[in-house]
Protein backbone atom coordinates (compact mmCIF):
# COMPACT_ATOMS: atom_id res chain seq x y z
CA UNK A 1 0.00 0.00 0.00
CA UNK A 2 1.29 3.46 -0.85
CA UNK A 3 0.71 6.27 1.59
CA UNK A 4 0.67 9.10 -0.92
CA UNK A 5 -2.79 9.39 -2.33
CA UNK A 6 -3.10 9.86 -6.06
CA UNK A 7 -5.43 12.39 -7.59
CA UNK A 8 -7.00 12.89 -10.99
CA UNK A 9 -8.55 16.00 -12.45
CA UNK A 10 -12.02 16.00 -13.93
CA UNK A 11 -13.41 18.78 -16.11
CA UNK A 12 -17.17 19.30 -16.32
CA UNK A 13 -19.15 20.45 -19.37
CA UNK A 14 -19.08 24.04 -18.05
CA UNK A 15 -15.28 23.92 -17.65
CA UNK A 16 -15.14 23.53 -13.89
CA UNK A 17 -12.22 21.45 -12.68
CA UNK A 18 -12.28 19.04 -9.77
CA UNK A 19 -9.29 17.29 -8.26
CA UNK A 20 -10.45 14.00 -6.84
CA UNK A 21 -8.62 11.09 -5.18
CA UNK A 22 -8.35 8.11 -7.51
CA UNK A 23 -9.98 5.90 -4.91
CA UNK A 24 -13.14 8.02 -5.02
CA UNK A 25 -13.29 8.56 -8.73
CA UNK A 26 -12.68 4.84 -9.21
CA UNK A 27 -16.25 4.15 -8.14
CA UNK A 28 -17.12 5.19 -11.66
CA UNK A 29 -16.49 2.13 -13.80
CA UNK A 30 -16.23 4.38 -16.87
CA UNK A 31 -13.40 6.46 -15.38
CA UNK A 32 -11.75 3.46 -13.74
CA UNK A 33 -11.55 1.67 -17.09
CA UNK A 34 -10.30 4.83 -18.76
CA UNK A 35 -7.51 5.25 -16.22
CA UNK A 36 -6.52 1.61 -16.54
CA UNK A 37 -6.52 1.76 -20.33
CA UNK A 38 -4.46 4.93 -20.47
CA UNK A 39 -2.17 4.08 -17.59
CA UNK A 40 -2.59 6.02 -14.38
CA UNK A 41 -0.91 9.41 -14.60
CA UNK A 42 0.07 12.12 -12.11
CA UNK A 43 -2.23 14.88 -11.04
CA UNK A 44 -0.46 17.48 -13.15
CA UNK A 45 -1.61 15.77 -16.32
CA UNK A 46 -4.46 17.25 -18.28
CA UNK A 47 -7.94 16.79 -16.82
CA UNK A 48 -10.41 14.17 -18.01
CA UNK A 49 -13.18 15.96 -19.89
CA UNK A 50 -16.75 14.95 -19.01
CA UNK A 51 -18.69 16.86 -21.69
CA UNK A 52 -22.11 15.61 -20.62
CA UNK A 53 -21.87 16.23 -16.88
CA UNK A 54 -22.23 19.79 -15.54
CA UNK A 55 -20.20 21.13 -12.62
CA UNK A 56 -23.12 21.20 -10.19
CA UNK A 57 -24.04 17.60 -10.99
CA UNK A 58 -20.40 16.44 -10.85
CA UNK A 59 -20.17 18.04 -7.41
CA UNK A 60 -23.13 15.89 -6.30
CA UNK A 61 -21.55 12.77 -7.79
CA UNK A 62 -18.29 13.45 -5.92
CA UNK A 63 -20.20 14.08 -2.68
CA UNK A 64 -21.93 10.71 -3.09
CA UNK A 65 -18.74 8.83 -3.98
CA UNK A 66 -16.81 10.41 -1.10
CA UNK A 67 -19.42 9.16 1.35
CA UNK A 68 -19.43 5.68 -0.17
CA UNK A 69 -15.71 5.22 -0.91
CA UNK A 70 -15.32 2.56 1.79
CA UNK A 71 -18.31 0.47 0.69
CA UNK A 72 -17.80 -3.09 -0.43
CA UNK A 73 -18.18 -3.36 -4.16
CA UNK A 74 -21.77 -4.23 -5.00
CA UNK A 75 -22.34 -7.80 -6.05
CA UNK A 76 -22.88 -7.91 -9.77
CA UNK A 77 -26.14 -9.69 -9.33
CA UNK A 78 -29.41 -8.77 -10.95
CA UNK A 79 -31.37 -10.01 -7.96
CA UNK A 80 -29.72 -7.43 -5.75
CA UNK A 81 -31.20 -4.81 -8.01
CA UNK A 82 -34.80 -5.80 -7.26
CA UNK A 83 -34.54 -4.88 -3.60
CA UNK A 84 -36.87 -2.04 -2.83
CA UNK A 85 -35.62 -1.16 0.62
CA UNK A 86 -36.07 2.43 1.59
CA UNK A 87 -32.76 4.30 1.53
CA UNK A 88 -31.43 5.24 4.96
CA UNK A 89 -29.00 7.68 6.50
CA UNK A 90 -26.86 9.63 4.06
CA UNK A 91 -28.64 8.16 1.02
CA UNK A 92 -32.08 9.19 2.25
CA UNK A 93 -30.82 12.71 3.01
CA UNK A 94 -29.00 12.89 -0.32
CA UNK A 95 -32.10 12.46 -2.49
CA UNK A 96 -34.65 14.05 -0.15
CA UNK A 97 -35.87 17.44 -1.38
CA UNK A 98 -33.68 17.21 -4.45
CA UNK A 99 -35.32 19.10 -7.30
CA UNK A 100 -36.37 16.99 -10.26
CA UNK A 101 -33.96 18.61 -12.71
CA UNK A 102 -31.00 17.71 -10.49
CA UNK A 103 -32.37 14.23 -9.88
CA UNK A 104 -32.80 13.42 -13.57
CA UNK A 105 -29.40 14.80 -14.52
CA UNK A 106 -27.86 12.84 -11.68
CA UNK A 107 -29.45 9.69 -13.13
CA UNK A 108 -27.94 10.47 -16.53
CA UNK A 109 -24.54 11.13 -14.95
CA UNK A 110 -24.66 7.90 -12.89
CA UNK A 111 -25.61 6.02 -16.05
CA UNK A 112 -22.80 7.56 -18.11
CA UNK A 113 -20.18 7.24 -15.39
CA UNK A 114 -21.44 3.74 -14.59
CA UNK A 115 -21.83 4.10 -10.83
CA UNK A 116 -24.26 1.30 -10.13
CA UNK A 117 -25.20 2.14 -6.54
CA UNK A 118 -25.91 5.79 -7.36
CA UNK A 119 -27.99 4.81 -10.39
CA UNK A 120 -29.88 2.39 -8.20
CA UNK A 121 -30.53 5.01 -5.52
CA UNK A 122 -31.74 7.66 -7.96
CA UNK A 123 -33.93 5.31 -10.04
CA UNK A 124 -35.45 3.97 -6.84
CA UNK A 125 -36.22 7.52 -5.78
CA UNK A 126 -38.05 8.28 -9.05
CA UNK A 127 -40.05 5.07 -8.59
CA UNK A 128 -40.98 6.19 -5.07
CA UNK A 129 -42.29 9.46 -6.56
CA UNK A 130 -44.70 7.41 -8.72
CA UNK A 131 -45.83 4.83 -6.17
CA UNK A 132 -49.30 5.06 -4.64
CA UNK A 133 -50.34 7.95 -6.84
CA UNK A 134 -53.32 8.19 -9.18
CA UNK A 135 -52.93 8.95 -12.90
CA UNK A 136 -53.56 12.71 -12.54
CA UNK A 137 -51.09 13.01 -9.66
CA UNK A 138 -48.45 11.26 -11.76
CA UNK A 139 -49.11 13.65 -14.66
CA UNK A 140 -48.73 16.64 -12.34
CA UNK A 141 -45.56 15.23 -10.81
CA UNK A 142 -43.69 14.88 -14.10
CA UNK A 143 -45.46 17.44 -16.28
CA UNK A 144 -46.97 14.75 -18.50
CA UNK A 145 -49.50 15.82 -21.10
CA UNK A 146 -52.59 13.64 -21.38
CA UNK A 147 -52.92 12.96 -25.11
CA UNK A 148 -55.59 10.24 -25.00
CA UNK A 149 -58.83 11.00 -26.82
CA UNK A 150 -61.82 10.95 -24.41
CA UNK A 151 -62.87 7.55 -25.81
CA UNK A 152 -59.38 6.11 -25.38
CA UNK A 153 -59.11 7.45 -21.86
CA UNK A 154 -62.42 5.89 -20.92
CA UNK A 155 -61.35 2.56 -22.35
CA UNK A 156 -58.02 2.59 -20.54
CA UNK A 157 -59.63 3.64 -17.25
CA UNK A 158 -62.23 0.91 -17.54
CA UNK A 159 -59.58 -1.75 -18.14
CA UNK A 160 -57.66 -0.56 -15.08
CA UNK A 161 -60.67 0.01 -12.86
CA UNK A 162 -59.21 -2.42 -10.33
CA UNK A 163 -56.56 0.16 -9.39
CA UNK A 164 -59.30 2.16 -7.63
CA UNK A 165 -60.41 -0.64 -5.32
CA UNK A 166 -59.36 -0.63 -1.66
CA UNK A 167 -56.51 -3.07 -1.22
CA UNK A 168 -53.32 -3.08 -3.21
CA UNK A 169 -52.91 -6.58 -4.63
CA UNK B 1 -50.99 0.71 -46.70
CA UNK B 2 -50.49 2.95 -43.73
CA UNK B 3 -46.88 2.25 -42.96
CA UNK B 4 -46.86 4.45 -39.88
CA UNK B 5 -48.08 1.45 -37.91
CA UNK B 6 -45.76 -1.52 -37.86
CA UNK B 7 -47.52 -4.82 -37.92
CA UNK B 8 -44.77 -6.14 -35.68
CA UNK B 9 -45.64 -4.41 -32.43
CA UNK B 10 -48.92 -4.93 -30.60
CA UNK B 11 -49.03 -1.28 -29.50
CA UNK B 12 -47.77 0.11 -32.80
CA UNK B 13 -44.43 1.18 -31.32
CA UNK B 14 -41.82 1.81 -34.01
CA UNK B 15 -38.06 1.37 -34.02
CA UNK B 16 -36.18 4.64 -33.52
CA UNK B 17 -34.63 4.47 -36.98
CA UNK B 18 -38.08 5.20 -38.43
CA UNK B 19 -37.81 8.72 -37.00
CA UNK B 20 -35.49 9.56 -39.90
CA UNK B 21 -38.28 9.10 -42.42
CA UNK B 22 -41.14 10.46 -40.37
CA UNK B 23 -42.72 13.64 -41.70
CA UNK B 24 -45.18 14.23 -38.89
CA UNK B 25 -42.87 16.15 -36.53
CA UNK B 26 -45.83 17.49 -34.55
CA UNK B 27 -46.92 14.01 -33.57
CA UNK B 28 -43.40 13.23 -32.39
CA UNK B 29 -43.48 16.32 -30.18
CA UNK B 30 -46.76 15.11 -28.73
CA UNK B 31 -45.28 11.75 -27.89
CA UNK B 32 -42.42 13.55 -26.07
CA UNK B 33 -44.90 15.70 -24.13
CA UNK B 34 -46.66 12.48 -23.15
CA UNK B 35 -43.49 11.49 -21.30
CA UNK B 36 -43.05 14.88 -19.64
CA UNK B 37 -39.80 15.13 -17.67
CA UNK B 38 -39.32 11.39 -18.07
CA UNK B 39 -38.41 12.09 -21.72
CA UNK B 40 -34.97 13.09 -20.39
CA UNK B 41 -34.16 9.47 -19.60
CA UNK B 42 -32.92 6.78 -21.96
CA UNK B 43 -35.76 4.32 -22.50
CA UNK B 44 -33.87 1.48 -20.84
CA UNK B 45 -33.68 3.53 -17.63
CA UNK B 46 -37.36 4.45 -17.84
CA UNK B 47 -38.17 0.73 -18.06
CA UNK B 48 -35.80 0.11 -15.14
CA UNK B 49 -37.73 2.63 -13.04
CA UNK B 50 -41.09 1.14 -14.03
CA UNK B 51 -39.80 -2.33 -13.08
CA UNK B 52 -39.51 -1.10 -9.47
CA UNK B 53 -43.22 -0.33 -9.21
CA UNK B 54 -46.02 -2.46 -7.82
CA UNK B 55 -48.73 -3.63 -10.27
CA UNK B 56 -51.25 -1.03 -9.21
CA UNK B 57 -48.85 1.92 -9.57
CA UNK B 58 -47.78 0.60 -12.96
CA UNK B 59 -51.41 0.39 -14.08
CA UNK B 60 -51.84 4.03 -12.99
CA UNK B 61 -48.81 5.05 -15.08
CA UNK B 62 -50.49 3.33 -18.06
CA UNK B 63 -53.46 5.70 -17.70
CA UNK B 64 -51.49 8.94 -17.90
CA UNK B 65 -50.68 9.28 -21.64
CA UNK B 66 -50.31 7.24 -24.82
CA UNK B 67 -46.52 7.11 -24.56
CA UNK B 68 -46.54 5.93 -20.98
CA UNK B 69 -49.34 3.50 -21.85
CA UNK B 70 -46.94 1.86 -24.31
CA UNK B 71 -44.07 1.81 -21.78
CA UNK B 72 -46.21 0.54 -18.91
CA UNK B 73 -47.29 -2.41 -21.03
CA UNK B 74 -43.79 -3.66 -21.76
CA UNK B 75 -44.35 -7.41 -21.49
CA UNK B 76 -41.38 -8.10 -19.21
CA UNK B 77 -42.84 -5.87 -16.49
CA UNK B 78 -46.09 -7.83 -16.22
CA UNK B 79 -44.33 -11.13 -16.81
CA UNK B 80 -42.24 -10.48 -13.67
CA UNK B 81 -45.40 -9.84 -11.60
CA UNK B 82 -46.99 -13.06 -12.88
CA UNK B 83 -43.94 -15.18 -12.17
CA UNK B 84 -43.59 -13.75 -8.68
CA UNK B 85 -47.29 -14.21 -7.83
CA UNK B 86 -47.86 -17.61 -9.45
CA UNK B 87 -44.98 -19.93 -8.54
CA UNK B 88 -47.15 -22.97 -9.22
CA UNK B 89 -48.19 -22.13 -12.75
CA UNK B 90 -50.66 -19.92 -14.57
CA UNK B 91 -52.73 -19.74 -17.71
CA UNK B 92 -51.23 -17.49 -20.39
CA UNK B 93 -53.89 -15.11 -21.77
CA UNK B 94 -52.36 -13.66 -24.95
CA UNK B 95 -50.60 -10.78 -23.18
CA UNK B 96 -48.75 -10.62 -19.87
CA UNK B 97 -51.00 -7.81 -18.67
CA UNK B 98 -54.13 -9.92 -19.10
CA UNK B 99 -52.34 -12.97 -17.75
CA UNK B 100 -51.76 -10.92 -14.59
CA UNK B 101 -55.33 -9.63 -14.16
CA UNK B 102 -56.76 -13.07 -14.96
CA UNK B 103 -54.50 -15.26 -12.82
CA UNK B 104 -53.60 -12.97 -9.94
CA UNK B 105 -56.62 -10.69 -9.56
CA UNK B 106 -59.13 -13.23 -10.86
CA UNK B 107 -60.72 -10.57 -13.08
CA UNK B 108 -62.20 -11.23 -16.51
CA UNK B 109 -60.93 -8.12 -18.28
CA UNK B 110 -59.88 -8.34 -21.92
CA UNK B 111 -56.69 -6.44 -22.63
CA UNK B 112 -57.08 -4.99 -26.11
CA UNK B 113 -53.93 -3.06 -27.02
CA UNK B 114 -54.43 0.57 -27.90
CA UNK B 115 -52.30 1.66 -30.84
CA UNK B 116 -49.68 4.29 -30.05
CA UNK B 117 -48.19 4.86 -33.50
CA UNK B 118 -46.04 7.84 -32.58
CA UNK B 119 -43.97 6.15 -29.95
CA UNK B 120 -40.46 5.43 -31.23
CA UNK B 121 -38.42 3.18 -29.01
CA UNK B 122 -35.90 0.46 -29.76
CA UNK B 123 -36.07 -0.68 -26.15
CA UNK B 124 -39.82 -1.29 -26.42
CA UNK B 125 -39.82 -2.52 -29.99
CA UNK B 126 -37.22 -5.20 -29.34
CA UNK B 127 -38.95 -6.86 -26.42
CA UNK B 128 -42.53 -7.08 -27.53
CA UNK B 129 -42.52 -9.14 -30.71
CA UNK B 130 -43.10 -12.43 -28.97
CA UNK B 131 -44.51 -13.28 -25.56
CA UNK B 132 -41.54 -15.54 -24.94
CA UNK B 133 -38.49 -14.57 -26.91
CA UNK B 134 -35.82 -17.04 -25.98
CA UNK B 135 -36.07 -20.73 -25.25
CA UNK B 136 -34.97 -22.33 -22.03
CA UNK B 137 -31.55 -23.80 -22.53
CA UNK B 138 -29.87 -26.12 -20.07
CA UNK B 139 -26.43 -27.52 -20.39
CA UNK B 140 -26.11 -31.14 -19.53
CA UNK B 141 -23.44 -30.08 -17.05
CA UNK B 142 -26.10 -28.39 -14.97
CA UNK B 143 -28.29 -31.46 -15.37
CA UNK B 144 -25.58 -33.81 -14.14
CA UNK B 145 -27.74 -34.71 -11.17
CA UNK B 146 -30.16 -36.37 -13.56
CA UNK B 147 -28.16 -39.31 -14.92
CA UNK B 148 -31.40 -40.83 -16.23
CA UNK B 149 -31.57 -37.93 -18.64
CA UNK B 150 -27.92 -37.70 -19.66
CA UNK B 151 -27.59 -41.44 -20.08
CA UNK B 152 -30.81 -41.96 -21.98
CA UNK B 153 -29.27 -41.12 -25.34
CA UNK B 154 -26.00 -41.25 -27.20
CA UNK B 155 -24.83 -39.31 -30.26
CA UNK B 156 -26.00 -40.63 -33.65
CA UNK B 157 -23.30 -42.92 -35.08
CA UNK B 158 -22.42 -40.43 -37.81
CA UNK B 159 -21.34 -37.96 -35.16
CA UNK B 160 -19.60 -40.18 -32.67
CA UNK B 161 -16.17 -38.60 -33.03
CA UNK B 162 -15.78 -35.99 -30.28
CA UNK B 163 -12.14 -34.84 -30.08
CA UNK B 164 -12.65 -32.29 -27.31
CA UNK B 165 -13.39 -35.25 -25.03
CA UNK B 166 -9.59 -35.44 -24.57
CA UNK B 167 -9.92 -32.38 -22.32
CA UNK B 168 -12.18 -34.19 -19.85
CA UNK B 169 -15.64 -33.16 -18.68
CA UNK B 170 -14.50 -30.44 -16.30
CA UNK B 171 -12.10 -28.64 -18.62
CA UNK B 172 -13.90 -28.77 -21.94
CA UNK B 173 -16.31 -25.98 -22.90
CA UNK B 174 -20.06 -26.72 -22.61
CA UNK B 175 -20.95 -28.94 -25.52
CA UNK B 176 -24.39 -30.49 -25.18
CA UNK B 177 -27.72 -28.99 -24.33
CA UNK B 178 -31.33 -29.83 -23.75
CA UNK B 179 -33.46 -27.18 -25.46
CA UNK B 180 -37.07 -26.51 -24.52
CA UNK B 181 -38.97 -23.63 -26.08
CA UNK B 182 -42.54 -22.48 -26.73
CA UNK B 183 -43.83 -21.57 -30.21
CA UNK B 184 -42.19 -18.40 -31.51
CA UNK B 185 -39.06 -18.84 -29.45
CA UNK B 186 -35.73 -19.53 -31.06
CA UNK B 187 -32.23 -18.30 -31.65
CA UNK B 188 -31.30 -15.64 -34.19
CA UNK B 189 -28.45 -15.91 -36.69
CA UNK B 190 -25.12 -16.96 -35.27
CA UNK B 191 -22.17 -19.21 -35.94
CA UNK B 192 -21.26 -21.73 -33.27
CA UNK B 193 -18.20 -21.08 -31.11
CA UNK B 194 -14.71 -22.51 -31.65
CA UNK B 195 -15.48 -23.61 -35.21
CA UNK B 196 -17.43 -26.54 -33.84
CA UNK B 197 -19.92 -28.44 -35.95
CA UNK B 198 -23.19 -29.56 -34.38
CA UNK B 199 -26.09 -31.89 -34.70
CA UNK B 200 -29.57 -31.21 -33.33
CA UNK B 201 -32.33 -33.78 -32.91
CA UNK B 202 -35.95 -32.86 -32.29
CA UNK B 203 -37.66 -35.03 -29.66
CA UNK B 204 -41.03 -33.27 -29.48
CA UNK B 205 -42.39 -30.46 -31.69
CA UNK B 206 -41.02 -28.88 -34.87
CA UNK B 207 -38.10 -26.58 -35.60
CA UNK B 208 -37.66 -24.40 -38.64
CA UNK B 209 -34.01 -24.08 -39.69
CA UNK B 210 -32.33 -21.59 -41.99
CA UNK B 211 -28.65 -22.09 -42.75
CA UNK B 212 -26.18 -20.03 -44.79
CA UNK B 213 -22.63 -20.99 -45.74
CA UNK B 214 -19.82 -19.13 -43.93
CA UNK B 215 -19.13 -16.75 -46.81
CA UNK B 216 -22.72 -15.60 -47.30
CA UNK B 217 -23.96 -13.05 -44.79
CA UNK B 218 -27.67 -13.73 -44.16
CA UNK B 219 -30.11 -10.87 -44.85
CA UNK B 220 -30.71 -8.62 -41.85
CA UNK B 221 -27.31 -9.46 -40.39
CA UNK B 222 -24.25 -7.22 -40.36
CA UNK B 223 -20.82 -7.37 -38.78
CA UNK B 224 -19.75 -4.35 -36.72
CA UNK B 225 -16.97 -2.17 -38.12
CA UNK B 226 -14.39 -3.63 -35.76
CA UNK B 227 -15.42 -7.09 -36.95
CA UNK B 228 -16.19 -8.29 -33.43
CA UNK B 229 -19.94 -8.23 -33.18
CA UNK B 230 -22.88 -9.59 -35.13
CA UNK B 231 -25.58 -6.92 -35.54
CA UNK B 232 -29.20 -7.91 -36.07
CA UNK B 233 -32.75 -7.74 -34.70
CA UNK B 234 -32.98 -8.76 -31.05
CA UNK B 235 -35.22 -11.73 -31.52
CA UNK B 236 -35.98 -14.36 -34.07
CA UNK B 237 -39.61 -13.43 -34.76
CA UNK B 238 -38.55 -9.85 -35.58
CA UNK B 239 -36.18 -11.33 -38.18
CA UNK B 240 -38.99 -13.28 -39.80
CA UNK B 241 -41.25 -10.24 -39.93
CA UNK B 242 -38.61 -8.12 -41.63
CA UNK B 243 -36.57 -10.43 -43.81
CA UNK B 244 -38.19 -13.79 -44.51
CA UNK B 245 -40.19 -12.61 -47.54
CA UNK B 246 -37.27 -10.59 -48.80
CA UNK B 247 -35.09 -13.68 -48.72
CA UNK B 248 -37.47 -15.61 -50.93
CA UNK B 249 -37.82 -12.74 -53.39
CA UNK B 250 -34.05 -12.63 -53.87
CA UNK B 251 -33.10 -15.75 -55.83
CA UNK B 252 -29.34 -14.94 -55.68
CA UNK B 253 -29.54 -15.07 -51.93
CA UNK B 254 -32.07 -17.84 -51.45
CA UNK B 255 -30.09 -20.24 -53.64
CA UNK B 256 -27.45 -20.31 -50.89
CA UNK B 257 -29.92 -20.77 -48.06
CA UNK B 258 -30.76 -24.19 -46.70
CA UNK B 259 -34.23 -24.17 -45.22
CA UNK B 260 -35.88 -27.11 -43.56
CA UNK B 261 -38.40 -28.10 -40.95
CA UNK B 262 -37.26 -30.74 -38.53
CA UNK B 263 -39.84 -33.18 -37.11
CA UNK B 264 -39.54 -35.42 -34.05
CA UNK B 265 -36.80 -38.01 -34.53
CA UNK B 266 -35.12 -36.01 -37.30
CA UNK B 267 -31.62 -34.58 -37.03
CA UNK B 268 -30.08 -31.48 -38.57
CA UNK B 269 -26.33 -31.23 -39.16
CA UNK B 270 -24.85 -27.75 -38.82
CA UNK B 271 -21.44 -27.64 -40.53
CA UNK B 272 -18.70 -25.70 -38.73
CA UNK B 273 -18.75 -21.98 -39.47
CA UNK B 274 -22.24 -21.92 -41.00
CA UNK B 275 -24.73 -19.21 -40.07
CA UNK B 276 -27.95 -20.58 -38.69
CA UNK B 277 -31.23 -19.46 -37.26
CA UNK B 278 -33.83 -21.63 -35.54
CA UNK B 279 -37.51 -21.00 -34.85
CA UNK B 280 -39.64 -23.31 -32.72
CA UNK B 281 -42.97 -23.73 -34.49
CA UNK B 282 -44.54 -25.60 -31.59
CA UNK B 283 -43.59 -26.42 -28.04
CA UNK B 284 -40.33 -28.10 -28.88
CA UNK B 285 -37.85 -30.26 -27.00
CA UNK B 286 -34.53 -31.02 -28.67
CA UNK B 287 -31.07 -32.27 -27.82
CA UNK B 288 -27.99 -30.82 -29.43
CA UNK B 289 -24.26 -31.40 -29.25
CA UNK B 290 -21.34 -29.42 -30.61
CA UNK B 291 -18.22 -31.30 -31.55
CA UNK B 292 -14.83 -31.23 -33.18
CA UNK B 293 -14.03 -34.15 -35.48
CA UNK B 294 -11.13 -34.72 -37.85
CA UNK B 295 -13.10 -32.80 -40.48
CA UNK B 296 -13.17 -29.49 -38.63
CA UNK B 297 -10.12 -29.94 -36.37
CA UNK B 298 -7.77 -27.83 -38.55
CA UNK B 299 -10.28 -24.95 -38.72
CA UNK B 300 -11.03 -25.20 -35.02
CA UNK B 301 -7.32 -25.14 -34.06
CA UNK B 302 -6.77 -22.19 -36.41
CA UNK B 303 -9.59 -20.29 -34.77
CA UNK B 304 -8.47 -21.07 -31.22
CA UNK B 305 -4.96 -19.85 -32.06
CA UNK B 306 -5.86 -16.74 -34.05
CA UNK B 307 -9.29 -15.64 -32.80
CA UNK B 308 -10.33 -15.12 -36.42
CA UNK B 309 -13.08 -14.58 -37.44
CA UNK B 310 -13.48 -12.16 -34.52
CA UNK B 311 -17.28 -12.32 -34.46
CA UNK B 312 -17.14 -16.04 -33.70
CA UNK B 313 -17.34 -16.75 -29.98
CA UNK B 314 -14.47 -18.35 -28.15
CA UNK B 315 -15.92 -20.75 -25.57
CA UNK B 316 -13.79 -22.10 -22.75
CA UNK B 317 -10.59 -20.84 -21.08
CA UNK B 318 -8.31 -18.39 -22.96
CA UNK B 319 -5.56 -21.00 -23.25
CA UNK B 320 -7.88 -23.60 -24.74
CA UNK B 321 -5.75 -23.83 -27.87
CA UNK B 322 -2.67 -24.99 -25.94
CA UNK B 323 -4.64 -27.27 -23.66
CA UNK B 324 -6.51 -28.89 -26.54
CA UNK B 325 -3.37 -29.41 -28.60
CA UNK B 326 -1.44 -30.82 -25.64
CA UNK B 327 -4.23 -33.21 -24.67
CA UNK B 328 -4.55 -34.39 -28.27
CA UNK B 329 -0.78 -34.88 -28.47
CA UNK B 330 -0.90 -37.06 -25.38
CA UNK B 331 -4.01 -39.06 -26.10
CA UNK B 332 -4.51 -39.13 -29.88
CA UNK B 333 -1.16 -38.13 -31.42
CA UNK B 334 -1.94 -39.79 -34.74
CA UNK B 335 -4.82 -37.38 -35.32
CA UNK B 336 -2.57 -34.36 -34.91
CA UNK B 337 0.00 -35.92 -37.24
CA UNK B 338 -2.59 -36.47 -39.92
CA UNK B 339 -4.16 -33.09 -39.42
CA UNK B 340 -3.45 -30.76 -42.35
CA UNK B 341 -1.62 -27.64 -41.36
CA UNK B 342 -4.30 -25.37 -42.65
CA UNK B 343 -8.00 -25.68 -42.84
CA UNK B 344 -9.15 -26.50 -46.31
CA UNK B 345 -11.66 -24.09 -47.72
CA UNK B 346 -13.24 -27.10 -49.32
CA UNK B 347 -14.70 -27.78 -45.91
CA UNK B 348 -17.65 -25.79 -47.11
CA UNK B 349 -16.94 -24.79 -50.67
CA UNK B 350 -17.62 -28.32 -51.79
CA UNK B 351 -21.17 -27.80 -50.64
CA UNK B 352 -21.75 -24.72 -52.73
CA UNK B 353 -19.37 -24.88 -55.62
CA UNK B 354 -20.16 -21.65 -57.51
CA UNK B 355 -20.60 -18.72 -55.15
CA UNK B 356 -21.39 -15.62 -57.18
CA UNK B 357 -21.10 -13.34 -54.17
CA UNK B 358 -17.53 -14.36 -53.50
CA UNK B 359 -16.15 -14.15 -57.01
CA UNK B 360 -14.82 -10.68 -56.35
CA UNK B 361 -13.19 -11.75 -53.14
CA UNK B 362 -9.74 -13.01 -54.09
CA UNK B 363 -8.99 -14.62 -50.74
CA UNK B 364 -11.01 -17.68 -51.40
CA UNK B 365 -8.87 -18.76 -54.29
CA UNK B 366 -5.62 -17.98 -52.54
CA UNK B 367 -5.87 -20.94 -50.22
CA UNK B 368 -5.69 -23.32 -53.14
CA UNK B 369 -1.97 -22.65 -53.29
CA UNK B 370 -1.46 -23.78 -49.72
CA UNK B 371 -0.65 -27.41 -50.04
CA UNK B 372 -1.87 -29.33 -47.03
CA UNK B 373 1.11 -30.23 -44.86
CA UNK B 374 1.39 -33.25 -42.73
CA UNK B 375 2.72 -31.84 -39.56
CA UNK B 376 0.79 -29.30 -37.59
CA UNK B 377 2.82 -29.22 -34.43
CA UNK B 378 4.36 -25.87 -35.08
CA UNK B 379 2.11 -23.03 -34.10
CA UNK B 380 4.55 -20.37 -35.26
CA UNK B 381 3.17 -20.35 -38.72
CA UNK B 382 -0.28 -19.17 -37.85
CA UNK B 383 -2.49 -19.11 -40.87
CA UNK B 384 -3.59 -15.85 -42.38
CA UNK B 385 -7.21 -15.10 -41.75
CA UNK B 386 -7.83 -15.30 -45.45
CA UNK B 387 -6.33 -18.72 -45.51
CA UNK B 388 -9.06 -20.19 -43.40
CA UNK B 389 -11.96 -17.98 -44.00
CA UNK B 390 -13.18 -15.27 -46.25
CA UNK B 391 -16.11 -13.06 -45.90
CA UNK B 392 -18.13 -11.25 -48.46
CA UNK B 393 -19.65 -8.02 -47.29
CA UNK B 394 -22.30 -8.05 -49.95
CA UNK B 395 -24.22 -5.15 -48.45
Amino acid sequence: MTTSEKFVKLRSSDDKEFEVPVKIVGMSVTIKNMLEDLGLGDSDESPIPLPNVSGSILEKVIEYCTEHQHDDPQPDDDLAHVDNDEPEGFDAEFVRDMDQGTLFHLILAANFLDIKSLLDLTCKHVASMIKNKGPQEIRDQFNIRNDFTPEEEERVQKENDWTNSGSNP
Amino acid sequence: MDNSVMAGHPYGVQPEGNLLTTIDRKAIGQAQAGLGLLALLPHELLLDILSRLDPRSLACVAQTSRSLYAFAHAPDLWKAFVIRACPHGFQFRGSWKETYTHNVLGLAIRHIPLLCPHVYSDALYATASAPFSSPCKSTFNTLAKLPALTESWSPPTLFDQDLMAVLGETLRPDYRWLLVGPPGSGTNFHVDPNYTAAWNTVVIGRKLWLLFPPDILPPGVAISEDGCRVLQADNVTAWFEEYYEQLHEDSDLSMHAVETICQPGETVFIPAGWWHLVLNLEVTVAVTQNYVSEANLPASLDFLASGIPAYMNHAGPPDLHTRFRTALQQQQPHILTQCPKRAKTSLWSQWNAPLPNVNNSPEIGSTASHAPQKDCDSTKDTPTPQGTFSFSFAS
